[in-house]
C-alpha cells in the first residue's frame, strides 16, 4: 500500500486519501504499485499485501470479471467478512485503512490495472461509484493510447542513433509542411540544397519539398507506399529524402535525409591552379572514370588525357592518380564546408 | 451496470467529464499521464 510518510492507524482524519494505480499481473500473481509524490511504500507493506493478493475480494473479482464495472470491497464481501480476513488484519488496518474502491482500467484478461483508492471510516457512496465508473472505458483507451505513444517514442529515439550513424538524419515535419525540429546536420544538407531552406532549425520546408510532402500526403490511392524519395542534385551532390509519416496525423511525420557525393564536376574544382580542360579531366578522374572513358567523354585521346593528367600531377605537386583524386575530392569539400 | 449509471446524477457527469478532459491534456508521456491522472480522480472523489 502506497501512504504518505506517518500516517498509520493512529491518524485521526476522518478519511485518508490514498490513491494509487495498481498493475497487476494476474498470470504471475504479482503487483506494481505507483502512488502520488509524498506517497511510499515499504518492503513491509509490499510483502503483507502481497502474502494475501489471490484471495483479494477486488483482484478475485476483476480477475474473473474482466469488463467488470467499479467495485468497492463492500460490493465483493461484506464489511464484517472484510474486517475478519487476514488481508485486513495483516495489511489494511495496520496502515489505517477500512474502505477500498478500485476502478479497472481494461488491458486484457491477464492484465488488471486499477485507479485504487482507499479511506478510513467512511465507505464510498454509490454516487462516488457511479462517478468514477463514467471514465471506466474512456481512460483504458487512453491508457492504452498513452502507451503505445509511449513505446514508439522509445523506438523512435533509437532509430535516431541507428539513422545517424547511417549518414541519414533526421527533421519533424508538423502542419502546413512546416520544419518542427531538425538536426544541425539535416539542416546544413538543407540550406545547401534550398536558397530558401530554414535558416535554424525550423521553419517552412524548402518550397520545392513542401510541394512533394503535400502532394505525397494527398495521396489516398493504393500507390502512396510506392511514392519515390525526393531528390535534388547540386555540384555532384544529391540529396535523398524519404517522408514517414505520424499513423495519427498522415500529414505531419518526419524527414530522412542523406546526401551523397556522386560525381565532381569541373566547376567544383575552380579553386585549384589548373586549365579549364585540366579540371575537365580531373573531375572524371576523380569520379573513378579511367583514361579510356575519360577519352571518350571528353571527344579527346586517351594520350592527350594522360598529357592533361601529367600537367595536373606537376601543378598539384602529387604523382600518382589517386593523389590527384584526393586533391579534388577535398576541393570540393572545402567548397561545401562553406556553405554556411 | 445500469443500476450504477442511474445513480449518476447531471452535476456528477459533468464533473467527471471535468476530470477526463483535464486527464487528456497531451502531457509528458506515462509518468505525466499517471500523475495527473491520481490527482484528478482523487479530487473527484474526495470532493464528494
Amino acid at each position: 500500500m502506497v501512504r504518505p510518510a506517518g500516517i498509520g492507524r493512529t491518524c485521526t482524519a476522518r478519511r485518508l486519501g490514498l490513491t494509487t494505480l495498481s498493475l497487476c499481473d494476474l498470470e504471475l500473481g504479482t503487483r506494481t504499485v505507483v502512488g502520488r509524490p509524498g506517497e511510499t511504500i515499504s518492503e513491509q507493506d509490499r510483502a503483507a499485501f502481497n502474502r494475501y493478493f489471490r484471495e483479494h475480494p477486488l483482484v478475485r473479482y476483476h480477475g474473473t470479471h474482466s469488463r467488470g464495472p467499479t467495485q468497492r470491497i463492500t460490493d465483493c464481501v461484506s464489511h464484517q467478512a472484510f474486517r475478519q480476513s487476514p488481508v485486513f488484519a495483516e495489511y489494511y488496518h495496520r496502515i489505517g485503512i477500512d474502505y477500498v474502491m478500485a476502478l479497472p482500467l481494461r488491458i486484457d484478461d491477464a492484465n488488471v490495472i486499477s485507479v485504487v483508492f482507499n479511506r478510513s471510516s467512511l465507505n464510498f457512496s454509490d454516487a462516488e461509484r457511479a462517478t468514477l465508473d463514467v471514465l471506466r472505458h474512456p481512460l483504458g483507451a487512453l491508457y492504452r493510447n498513452i502507451l503505445v505513444r509511449e513505446e514508439a517514442s522509445v523506438c523512435q529515439r533509437s532509430l535516431q542513433g541507428i539513422i545517424a550513424s547511417n549518414g541519414w538524419h533526421l527533421g519533424a515535419i508538423g502542419n502546413d509542411s512546416r520544419v518542427v525540429e531538425m538536426s544541425d546536420e539535416a539542416a546544413r544538407m538543407l540550406r545547401y540544397f534550398f536558397a530558401d531552406a530554414p535558416s535554424g532549425a525550423r521553419g517552412n520546408a524548402p518550397a520545392p519539398l513542401a510541394a512533394w510532402l503535400r502532394r505525397r500526403s494527398r495521396n489516398w490511392g493504393l500507390d502512396r507506399l510506392q511514392t519515390a524519395p525526393y531528390s535534388a542534385m547540386r555540384a555532384g551532390m544529391k540529396l535523398t529524402v524519404h517522408f514517414v509519416a505520424d499513423p495519427l496525423r498522415p500529414e505531419c511525420g518526419h524527414l530522412l535525409m542523406r546526401q551523397e557525393r556522386v560525381g565532381l564536376t569541373a566547376r567544383e574544382l575552380d579553386s585549384l591552379p589548373l586549365t579549364s580542360r585540366e579540371r575537365d579531366v580531373l573531375a572524371l578522374v576523380a569520379s573513378g572514370k579511367t583514361n579510356s572513358e575519360v577519352a571518350t567523354l571528353l571527344a579527346i585521346s586517351p594520350r592527350t588525357v594522360q598529357k592533361h593528367l601529367e600537367h595536373v600531377f606537376e601543378k598539384l605537386g602529387v604523382e600518382t592518380r589517386t593523389a590527384a583524386a584526393l586533391r579534388a575530392v577535398a576541393a570540393a569539400y572545402a567548397d561545401l564546408s562553406h556553405v554556411d | 451496470m445500469s443500476s450504477i449509471q442511474a445513480l449518476l446524477s447531471d452535476h456528477n457527469a459533468k464533473r467527471a467529464l471535468a476530470a477526463f478532459q483535464a486527464i487528456a491534456v497531451e502531457g509528458d508521456g506515462y509518468a505525466w499521464f499517471v500523475r495527473q491522472a491520481l490527482d484528478e480522480l482523487a479530487r473527484l472523489v474526495d470532493s464528494d
